[in-house]
């Protein structure tokens, strides 16, 4: 009888394809990682689920107060991956065993899908879209300080070598996860997604305020003591031929201190009396008045921040 | 209310010139009752072959066909199949219906106006059953040739053995009351004592009701027009004359009693009521009604489709039935309209049947075709269409040979084969075991959830698993049950050889002609002495084996018990004591339930399979194309018409016509009846005029028929349509639209513009009115393949073939040798079956001829374009198929084919032949033949064991001739050509096929199946058939689990027990295995899924380690795990094993790892994703367990030589030393068939749905274990583990069976390949396995570890009731770990931390049972 599938051809070729990491390859359509499954991997390359005695095995090595900045070693995290895909694998010390080259062939697709569930996880939770990332250096920072348990909004900037604030043109690396290690926690992990050369922490940026520079009360005397450093400019008019009026403001590029001790009030001593601030503030600079933009340019100030830089030696 | 099943009527038209010239060629009767001797005075004795007149001889045919017009009506298909009795035995078939009205309506042609002259109706009854000792002229005077059949069935000698059946009788004198009942089939008793009746089948088989011949004024009626002196004298005398006549045939079963639907109402309600009952206790919605119930059944027990939506019914406020209108009995009827007799001009030298082509045997037509063989019908079409469709590719492995995708195609796997990875195996297993017939192998006993328990909610059909001790009593009834069916099959064998062996005395006896090798007192001293015999043999065996009668479900036929046997000691005695066992074990379940199912079947191949194209072959499937048929309920009959016409409406009922003839009263359904033939009157335009006159009488303004009366005639005719196309006329109307295909619908309208624009609808007062099946209206139609003037049909009913073979040559002389299968062919890994050695032949190069003729198969092949169009349909996207398949279908779509097995081939082949069953019964001698008196005596002595019931009386041995001196082939083998074909039509017409071309020995030449085609370096054989291997013995593989325990709580169990049902009452699982390819370790478990111990290597040492965690066996020695050797204290099946591989040494473990790993690549179980439980956690489970390995036959019996030709023949050599005893006589008799030794492939590495990975053959003693053999073993293994060669696993029929150790993949099945029979497999199912695997309990050997200052906390899942710990070696206790403890939080104050390590375990909560 002819048979209309040779046997022996088809075990030669089952066995041919899986000694063959290219072959299987080959013969597998699009590899599909089911999203969750992706997700799980993803959250785990960026260190998500790890214990944290297993981060930092000494709790010497971070000690209150103190931040460590460090690389993230993919070929770690491409092994604990690996061990999270051992589960039902046929553990075998020979090189191309069918269940090592399965993996391998669908390898890079596992990664590429993990990679990109890692790259959106931060960026789904603020609703913002997934940044590209490459993965290929992953730094970052663990940050043990009470900052982080009671400035609940602090943020980060991280900038690549030549791409700091101060160079020409400013680049910031993606984070790929900035988060404390637990609720109430003191500590904070970083990820980001290249090589960090700059790091600026800083408050929430949503504490912009009004402030003044400095502030003493003699609870004796009942006096205060409070300075402010005012921007000093002048006005001039611009011709316009109708109203409105146009001026223009020149910066003197100076500042001046302006003493406060007499602008509070003398029944509750830490509500400044507005008026009399604007009035001191005119004053300075020799005009009649300011108005909301000149008071809210003197008064304004930005949040507190702290860079980190690499010494590059 | 009554159903109105569709007949299909056929006629011929014998004129005077046919009478004379071309009838007396054609086939005639072959049941010639009349010829049985039973006079003194006979030379010859009164068996079966006396009463056969063959096909194939050359005589003249009996009762040639009168000048006239013969009709013959095919019965419903429901009436032709038959059903096996539960306890075995022929196949019974329903009461045929036994009276038939045939109505003939005759419009004479004036020649001088060549117009149709007014309608004559004439009725008769044929009473299909009547029975009269000799054949009495009809009304008109005629003697109609008429059957004879074998009445009494137990005939006196001297007096006459047969009588006649069938008589015509003009309707108006017919009244059944007077008639009195002696005259009837009913009245006389069959051998058994019971009343006979009509059936399809009658007294000679399949035939009987689809060759007129044989059954005319049965099925068939001879209008010879003597009632009508001017048209008789005219064709008679061969004048000059045209007339056109239409007949209506109307049949029924006279006693009410006996009609298939009699019960239907009853059945139905308790049907229903149940199903309402049964929704109540699952707390569901009644969902199905009545009318659907009804549906249904009618569609499983007749196979006829009702319309739902007219059976009415009405319900209680409980929902049960209330009252039912189902109908109640069954009307056949059929039309065959206008057939035109045409013999105007020339009537002298006219001819309706003549071929004019051929001068010598006019009768005779010839057709070239185109021959395809196959083992199936499948095969053979699909080679033929591969040639239709100029493809040549041969190259098995291609999508692109269309024989390969066709196949695929026809047995519905094509789709699959691109989806699943094993489906090129599943084609070519499927292709091979559909080259098989299957016998039945008795009954098998199962214990099921009662439909009704919660339990079989989920899983309503899976067998139980049940406690060992009820498992046990299981295995002791079907073990009772399968001795009781081996030894009736045994039985069976043993009667039909008695029944040959009495034939060669009765025959020498009376002719006095003795047998040149064998001595007539030898002869009689061998079947019956007074102590002994073959007899007395025979006897005894009955006695042992005694006979069960089985209980079965009303509704759905299956087993439920068994009726209490006669006193004794019997087989079925034991078969009943270990029924009520059972059933006192089963008592406190009261949700199971004992049923019993067919067991496995026995094997027989198939004959070969015959599949002709040709222009003049019809496939005569008269009943439609599909197993069902639209039946039509008395209410849904067309009652009126309603014209349309010029805006006005007219409607004409049929009860306002003159014309219908009357139906009396005296007709059962009466009303029903005369409905049927007014609504012929609506329907045939020859009988249209009627309807117009009605119309014409009620007036009005704007009646078409008042207006232009000839007009309307002519319109209305049009609206009819179905006139004969010697006439011409339109081919559109009512008629072509029925025959258009498809169901048709009700009510219908059809519309005409000339010469009248009218439309006219088909309906009845309900608005419901249905058309007639097409296959129940029909006129006459052209044949232009066989001649320009033939409008006679040639509905082909037999096929007469001769082929010859050159078979198998047995090794050892007239015997076969050990080694007769092995020397010349093999079984190689790339098959599933055998191809031949090409060392020097296997034939013995003598070309044996074998001839026969057999009743064509209805089974219709046209169904190919229909699943080409499902495939398309179902798969558009599959484009490339698709175009390939459109191809085919377009070759496919005009084809004629025939397709037919060559039927007898293989029976012929052990050197017996069909003879008609006629009652042992010496009609010559009489009383002076004490033996025949004896064995007629005996066939009937026993009640409920009828011998004839079983057919012992059904073969003949072929004793001399060709045919015993060059073979007696038991095992089937050799190339076969086809020399000749010939089909025989319903009324004995002729026609013999050729082939274009023809082999130079003359041999027809055929295009050759893949299967069946020689291999392709043998130029020789080349164009041939060549047949692989086959047993013609029906056979089987016994391929069983064997339990993995036993216990002695049951009497009659000391050992494991063979399991044979399908799934195991328990699991056949004796321990688990869990390779570790890292460490190379072989984990071992026992049956309950506790951690035993593993082997490992460790410098170069095989050693054994127990489990992590066991501080009792501190230097891991086997015998404190699994106790000392001879006494286990695990399963003792493991326990071997594992002693086997301590045994061994470091190459072996490494050997077999290497293969438990090789394995891995080739097993993908499909049904991967059901096994997710802790399987997918720990890797690769294997299980190991036992199973039975070994081949029977039916009742354990082989096939005797028949052969006669010398004194050394094994007959005269048996009578003459007294071998009468049937196990005596087959080591001499049967060619030493049990010799011969049959290789066995377990496990099939190619097929990844297979899931063996090795196995060793038990021996006895202690140590059981020698060789694994795995297909998977390195090529270079060690010396214990290797690759099996094909000779292996070695079987002889009917030995014992060997026991094999298997370590499997329990989630696939486990193959094994025969090549002589079908691929079987065997697979434990998930619930045995799953349950265990889910009990495995695993260490990971884990390092290192980081351990906080306060305590281990390790990252675990969840695991639904598993348990996660923490071993260190060492350790008296485990520590217990939480899942999900671990956390990514910072949380200070763990250091300092330390390394560890140990073994994490996963274990169940529950304990292991």
């Amino acid at each position: 009888m002819n048979t209309p599938s040779s046997r022996t051809t088809f075990q030669a070729k089952l066995a041919t394809t899986l000694n063959d990491p290219a072959a299987i390859q080959a013969a597998l359509a699009e590899v599909q990682l089911p999203q969750p499954l992706a997700d799980w991997l993803g959250r785990l390359r960026l260190l998500k689920g790890l214990p944290f005695n297993y981060l930092v095995p000494d709790e010497n090595m971070l000690p209150p107060e103190s931040v460590r900045f460090f690389y993230l070693d993919l070929n770690w995290v491409d092994a604990l991956l690996d061990g999270a895909f051992s589960i039902g694998r046929n553990l075998t010390v020979t090189e191309n065993a069918p269940t090592n080259n399965l993996d391998s062939a669908v390898k890079t697709a596992v990664e590429q899908h993990a990679g990109k569930s890692a790259s959106s996880i931060r960026a789904q939770g603020l609703g913002r879209s997934a940044p590209e990332v490459t993965l290929q250096v992953v730094s970052g920072f663990l940050l043990r300080s009470s900052v982080v348990s009671t400035y609940r909004g602090i943020g980060a900037n991280v900038f690549p070598l030549g791409g700091t604030p101060e160079d020409e043109s400013i680049q910031l690396l993606p984070i790929l996860r900035f988060e404390p290690l637990g609720p109430n926690s003191d500590t904070l992990l970083c990820l980001v997604d290249g090589d960090a050369f700059r790091v600026d922490i800083h408050e929430a940026p949503e504490h912009l305020h009004y402030g003044i520079d400095k502030y003493e009360f003699d609870a004796t005397t009942k006096k205060v003591t409070a300075t402010k450093m005012i921007h000093t400019f002048t006005r001039s008019a611009l011709p316009s031929p109708l109203p409105p009026r146009r001026e223009q403001i020149t910066l003197s590029g100076t500042t001046t201190p302006l003493d406060l001790s007499n602008t509070f009030r003398s029944s509750s001593p830490r509500v400044l009396k507005l008026a009399a601030l604007a009035s001191q503030i005119a004053t300075l600079n020799n005009v009649s008045d300011i108005d909301s933009a000149e008071m809210g340019f003197e008064m304004t100030e930005g949040v507190g921040m702290v860079s980190f830089k690499k010494e590059i030696s | 209310m009554n159903a109105i099943v569709p007949l299909n009527i056929a006629a011929l038209r014998v004129s005077a010139n046919d009478n004379s010239n071309v009838v007396t060629q054609f086939k005639g009767r072959t049941a010639v009752f009349e010829n049985m001797p039973f006079t003194s005075s006979s030379k010859q004795a009164s068996t079966g072959d006396m009463v056969v007149q063959p096909l194939e001889s050359d005589s003249s045919p009996q009762n040639p066909l009168g000048i006239g017009i013969h009709l013959h009506w095919e019965l419903p298909d429901y009436f032709r199949r038959g059903a096996q009795p539960a306890q075995g035995g022929d196949v019974v078939f329903p009461q045929a219906p036994n009276r038939w009205l045939v109505i003939r309506y005759l419009s004479l042609l004036d020649p001088g106006t060549r117009k149709y002259g007014d309608v004559q109706s004439k009725s008769w009854i044929v009473e299909s059953d009547f029975v009269a000792p000799a054949i009495t002229p009809d009304p008109d005077g005629v003697l109609r040739p008429t059957v004879s059949v074998p009445l009494p069935a137990n005939p006196q000698p001297g007096k006459p053995p047969f009588m006649f059946m069938g008589r015509v009788v003009a309707y108006e004198n017919w009244n059944p009351a007077s008639e009195p009942a002696a005259n009837y089939l009913p009245a006389f008793m069959g051998s058994d004592g019971k009343p006979l009746f009509l059936t399809s089948i009658g007294f000679v088989g399949p035939s009987f009701s689809a060759y007129y011949p044989e059954c005319c004024s049965v099925f068939g009626f001879w209008d010879h027009f003597k009632d009508l002196a001017n048209v008789f004298t005219a064709i008679t005398g061969n004048n000059s004359i045209q007339f056109k006549v239409s007949y209506q045939v109307i049949g029924w079963i006279q006693a009410p009693g006996s009609d298939p639907l009699s019960s239907v109402a009853s059945l139905v309600t308790e049907q229903y009521n149940n199903y309402v009952q049964q929704c109540r206790t699952e707390n569901v919605a009644v969902a199905r009604t009545p009318a659907d119930e009804f549906v249904s059944l009618a569609v499983q027990n007749f196979r006829w489709e009702f319309n739902q939506q007219d059976v009415t019914f009405k319900l209680k406020p409980d929902q049960t039935l209330d009252t039912l209108n189902v109908p109640q009995q069954t009307l056949c009827g059929g039309i065959k309209q206008e057939i035109v007799w045409n013999m105007l001009s020339n009537p002298a030298t006219s001819f309706f049947l003549k071929n004019p082509d051929n001068q010598t045997a006019p009768a005779v037509w010839t057709d070239t075709v185109e021959l395809a063989v196959g083992n199936t019908t499948v095969e053979a079409l699909s080679a033929l269409l591969k040639r239709d469709l100029n493809n040549t590719t041969d190259d098995p492995s291609l999508l692109d040979n269309y024989e390969y995708l066709l196949n695929a195609l026809q047995l519905g796997l094509l789709h699959d084969l691109e989806a699943q990875g094993n489906a090129l195996i599943g084609l070519e297993e499927a292709c091979h075991s559909k080259a098989f017939s299957q016998l039945a192998g008795g009954y098998l006993w199962t214990v099921e959830q009662q439909p009704g328990a919660a339990a079989a909610k989920n899983n309503p059909d899976e067998e139980i698993t049940l406690p060992l001790a009820i498992a046990e009593q299981l295995h002791l009834l079907n073990q009772a049950q399968k001795d009781y069916d081996q030894s009736r099959a045994a039985l069976d064998i043993m009667r039909k050889q008695l029944f040959m062996d009495w034939l060669r005395f009765v025959k020498v006896f009376v002719s006095g002609v003795p047998d040149p090798n064998v001595n007539i007192n030898d002869l009689t001293n061998f079947l019956l002495t007074s102590k002994s015999g073959e007899l007395k043999a025979v006897m005894d065996g009955g006695t042992a084996a005694g006979i069960l009668l089985y209980l079965q479900d009303r509704v759905t036929a299956e087993i439920t018990g068994l009726q209490e046997p006669a006193a004794g000691n019997s087989l079925a005695n034991t078969v009943w004591n270990q029924f009520q066992a059972m059933a006192t074990a089963l008592a406190p379940h009261a949700d199971w339930q004992l049923r019993a199912v067919a067991a496995a079947p026995f094997w027989m191949p198939t004959d070969l399979v015959l599949v002709m194209e040709g222009n003049r072959l019809e496939p005569a499937r008269r009943n439609g194309p599909g197993p069902n048929i639209f039946v039509r309920l008395s209410g849904e009959l067309l009652d009126s018409l309603q014209f349309k016409f010029q805006g006005n409406t007219f409607a004409v009922a049929a009860a306002a016509l003159t014309g219908p003839p009357k139906v009396s009263a005296v007709t059962p359904m009466q009303s029903d009846a005369q409905a049927l033939i007014s609504e012929a009157w609506l329907l045939v335009p020859m009988l249209a005029m009627a309807a117009a006159n009605a119309l014409k009488a009620k007036g009005g303004a704007g009646n078409p028929a008042v207006s232009n009366f000839d007009d309307l005639v002519t319109s209305l005719k049009s609206t009819q349509g179905g006139f004969n196309p010697l006439e011409g006329g339109p081919t559109t109307g009512l008629f072509a639209t029925i025959h258009a295909g498809g169901k048709a619908a009700p009510n219908l309208t059809q519309t005409v513009a000339r010469p009248l624009a009218l439309s006219v609808t088909f309906t009845n007062d309900a608005s419901n009115g249905w058309p007639p099946d097409a296959l129940a209206w029909n006129t006459q139609t052209l044949l232009p393949e066989f001649d320009s003037t033939r409008f006679d049909p040639f509905l082909p009913v037999f096929l007469l073939w001769s082929a010859q073979l050159d078979p198998l040559r047995r090794d050892a002389g007239s015997d076969y040798g050990a080694g007769n299968l092995q020397n010349h062919f093999m079984l190689d890994g790339d098959a599933v079956d055998y191809q031949y050695k090409l060392n020097g032949g296997f034939t013995t190069n003598v070309f044996v001829p074998y001839e026969s003729s057999v009743t064509l198969s209805k089974t219709t092949t046209n169904s190919l374009t229909g699943q080409i169009d499902n495939y398309i349909a179902n798969y558009p996207t599959d484009t490339e198929t698709d175009a390939e398949l459109t191809s085919a279908r377009q070759a496919y779509q005009h084809s004629k084919i025939i397709s037919q097995g060559l039927g007898g081939f293989n029976l012929e082949q052990y050197l017996r032949t069909l003879i008609p069953k006629v009652t042992v019964a010496n009609l010559v001698k009489g009383g002076r033949d004490t033996i025949t008196t004896a064995v007629q005596k005996a066939a009937i002595a026993t009640p409920n064991d009828d011998w004839y019931d079983f057919g012992f009386n059904g073969q003949a041995p072929i004793a001399t001739g060709l045919l015993p001196l060059h073979n007696f082939g038991p095992l089937r083998s050799g190339f076969a050509e086809i020399l000749s074909l010939e089909l025989v039509d319903v009324f004995g017409q002729r026609m013999t096929l050729d082939t274009k071309g023809t082999n130079p020995d003359g041999s027809l030449q055929t295009i050759v199946a893949a299967s069946l085609k020689p291999a392709s370096g043998d130029t020789a054989n080349q164009g041939k058939i060549f047949l692989p291997p086959r047993l013609l013995a029906p056979t089987r593989l016994w391929f069983n689990w064997l339990s993995a325990m036993h216990d002695n709580q049951v009497a009659g169990v000391s050992a494991d027990f063979v399991e044979m049902n399908s799934h195991p009452a328990t699991t056949p699982v004796c321990g688990w295995v869990m390779p570790n390819h890292l460490d190379n370790s072989l984990f071992f478990y026992d049956a309950g899924g506790a951690a035993i111990g593993s082997f490992g290597v460790e410098h170069g040492d095989l050693v054994y380690r127990t489990r992590a965690g066991n501080l009792a066996n501190p230097r891991s020695l086997p015998e404190n795990d699994i106790g000392p050797k001879g006494a286990p204290t695990v399963n003792p099946h493991l326990a071997d094993f594992m002693w086997y591989v301590a045994g061994q040494d470091a190459t072996f473990l490494l050997a077999l790892m290497r293969t438990i790993e090789n394995s891995d690549k080739f097993i993908n179980p499909a049904n991967f994703a059901q096994a997710a439980s802790l399987a997918v956690f720990i890797g690769r489970p294997l299980a190991l367990t036992r199973a039975v390995l070994g081949l029977e036959t039916s009742g354990n019996l082989l096939p005797l030589s028949q052969a006669d030709t010398s004194p050394n023949d094994p007959f005269p050599l048996d009578v003459k030393n007294s071998r009468f005893r049937y196990a005596d006589r087959q080591q001499t008799s049967s060619a030493r068939l049990a010799d011969i030794e049959f290789p066995l492939r377990l496990g099939d590495l190619a097929n990844i749905d297979d899931g063996l990975v090795g196995y060793l053959i038990e021996r006895s003693g202690p140590d059981p274990y020698d060789i694994f053999f795995s297909p998977a073993a390195p090529a270079q293994g060690a010396p214990k583990v290797v690759q099996p060669s094909p000779d292996t696993i070695e079987l002889t029929l009917n030995a014992t069976p060997i026991v094999v150790t298997m370590l499997i993949d329990p989630r696939a099945p486990v193959h094994a390949t025969t090549g002589i029979l079908p691929v079987q497999a065997r697979q434990v199912p998930p619930d045995q396995y799953a349950q265990t695997v889910r009990r495995l309990a695993v260490t990971f050997f884990t390092h290192p570890m980081l351990s906080l200052r306060q305590s281990l906390v390790v990252p675990l899942p969840q695991e639904s009731s598993y348990q996660w710990s923490w071993i260190t070696p060492g350790a008296p206790a485990s520590l217990p770990l939480l899942p999900n403890a671990a956390t990514e939080f910072a949380e200070f104050g763990y250091s300092p931390q330390s390394l560890l390590e140990g073994w994490l375990r996963l274990e169940t909560g529950d304990e292991p049972s």
